[in-house]
């Protein structure tokens, strides 16, 4: 049974009920209108904390030479530059994202910086992944899972792709842990963080999505229990910058 | 843990960077080809992995996949330069040295081994004091780390000559190559007497 959804057809859009047939063309909707902007925004909106949230993500993914990850909503490919230096000729990264307008950024942005030969770039959705069971060693999901209309079937596909032993991270928004930083981060989230999406990208709404989105998310307790429903066993989070991000880690035996 | 990501993402350029003016660095990391190097001290929190893909040397928090391992705590730091309390520290369980010792022998002469100035760079960014501290903590694991090996050499060189006796020491050794010697020239004398007697007849 899912723990995110209040009907079998309806679903969270930030904190409009929708049907979950619309949730995917809104939520693109969102992505193609900030893609431009993307990296520039998690710069600004994170003050920079977000590149330590990927590093800290990337050192626990334990990728070795010669290994297969999938970089799922990759984005612009933060995380699959890292991957392919560490998986080096012998290894692949896959960076899959549901929408073409970010693929497009993330594929440029990649190419510019000498990052080619051992990518692949494909378009395909978290909840009915396109590839073979047992392909990969990591799957990393950072920032998307809460995007996606579906959580428990994107995790069980994503269990279903991962080979044995392989492990899956999910880098996303979470609860902090301390109610004044909570108190805070809400002044942040709806006051100022549309406002600067206003102001650089011409965007409060997609903004405004974001900051609702994330509360919206399953808790930190709550996806850990999520990932063990579907398989995932040893599953663990480890609360970042006071628990407004977390990384949970789970493994496939 | 995100103040050592912070620090590690200062330094892993930093120290790349530094690594270019060695014109020896390059052939050092090829051999340190995906070897993970930990060094972990436990009472302030700090673990730092070394690994090097593709000729890049990379920082990281995650001690997972360590091929050599030092485990101890900050105050014992300075204990490491003394041969003897390295000794003591190990048996006394303040100290843990796991792994292939050579994968941290390999990573000391990468970074000590080399014409690079490291006090002159790192005081650009942590000051004067701590650039010579950080130097001076550098060269005493290294040194100290050198010494475990000499004294694991000499310890597995005397337990299989003195101790188990299932390997001859040096002296045995050129013994039997002087008593070689002496068979195989007393061999050619009696052969060309051999052949000198044969024309003979």
């Amino acid at each position: 049974m899912s723990s995110e959804h209040n009907s079998d057809n309806k679903t969270h859009f930030g904190y409009q009920t929708i049907d979950k047939n619309q949730k995917e063309k809104m939520v693109a909707g969102v992505f193609h209108s900030v893609a431009a902007k993307y990296d520039v925004m998690n710069d600004l909106m994170s003050f920079g904390i977000h590149r330590l949230w990927k590093r800290f993500t990337i050192d626990s993914s334990a990728v070795r030479p010669g290994n297969k990850v999938l970089d799922l909503a990759g984005g612009t490919g933060d995380l699959t530059r890292k991957f392919s230096e560490m998986v080096g000729d012998r290894g692949q990264v896959v960076l899959a994202d549901i929408n073409d307008s970010m693929i497009k950024v993330g594929r440029e942005k990649l190419q510019n910086l000498g990052a080619i030969g051992n990518i692949e770039y494909i378009q395909a959705n978290a909840e009915a992944l396109p590839f073979a069971e047992n392909t990969f060693d990591v799957v990393t999901i950072a920032f998307g899972l809460r995007n996606v209309t579906n959580k428990d079937n994107a995790l069980a596909s994503i269990f279903r792709v991962l080979k044995p032993g392989g492990r899956l991270l999910v880098l996303e928004f979470s609860r902090p842990e301390q109610d004044w930083l909570n108190k805070a981060y809400d002044f942040y989230s709806f006051n100022i963080l549309p406002n600067i999406g206003q102001l650089v990208a011409n965007d409060k709404e997609s903004y405004q999505y974001l900051s609702e989105s994330i509360r919206m998310h399953p808790d930190q307790d709550t996806l850990k229990q999520m990932m063990e429903n579907v398989g995932f066993e040893q599953v663990s989070y480890h609360n970042l910058t006071g628990g407004i991000v977390a990384l949970h880690k789970g493994f496939k035996f | 843990m995100l103040m050592q990501q912070a620090l590690f993402s200062i330094a892993e350029p930093l120290l790349n960077g530094a690594l270019k003016y060695d014109a020896l660095a390059a052939n050092k990391l090829n051999r340190l080809e995906n070897k993970h190097f930990a060094i972990a001290l436990d009472d302030i929190g700090l673990n730092l992995s070394m690994s090097t893909f593709a000729g890049y040397v990379r920082l990281s928090s995650n001690l997972e996949q360590s091929d050599c391992m030092v485990k101890t705590q900050s105050k014992y730091l300075k204990d490491l330069s003394d041969a003897s309390q390295l000794t003591a520290l190990i048996k006394q369980d303040k100290l843990v040295l796991e792994g292939d010792l050579h994968v941290a022998q390999q990573y000391s002469d990468v970074f000590l081994n080399n014409d690079i100035d490291w006090q002159e760079i790192l005081s650009k960014f942590v000051g004067d004091a701590n650039a010579h501290r950080i130097d001076q903590f550098m060269r005493a694991l290294a040194a100290s780390i050198q010494r475990k090996m000499q004294d694991m050499n000499y310890t597995v060189a005397t337990g299989l000559t003195d101790e188990l006796k299932v390997t001859p020491d040096s002296q045995e050794v050129a013994d039997f190559v002087q008593q070689v010697d002496r068979v195989a020239a007393q061999t050619e004398k009696l052969l060309s007497q051999v052949n000198v007697l044969k024309d003979k007849f």
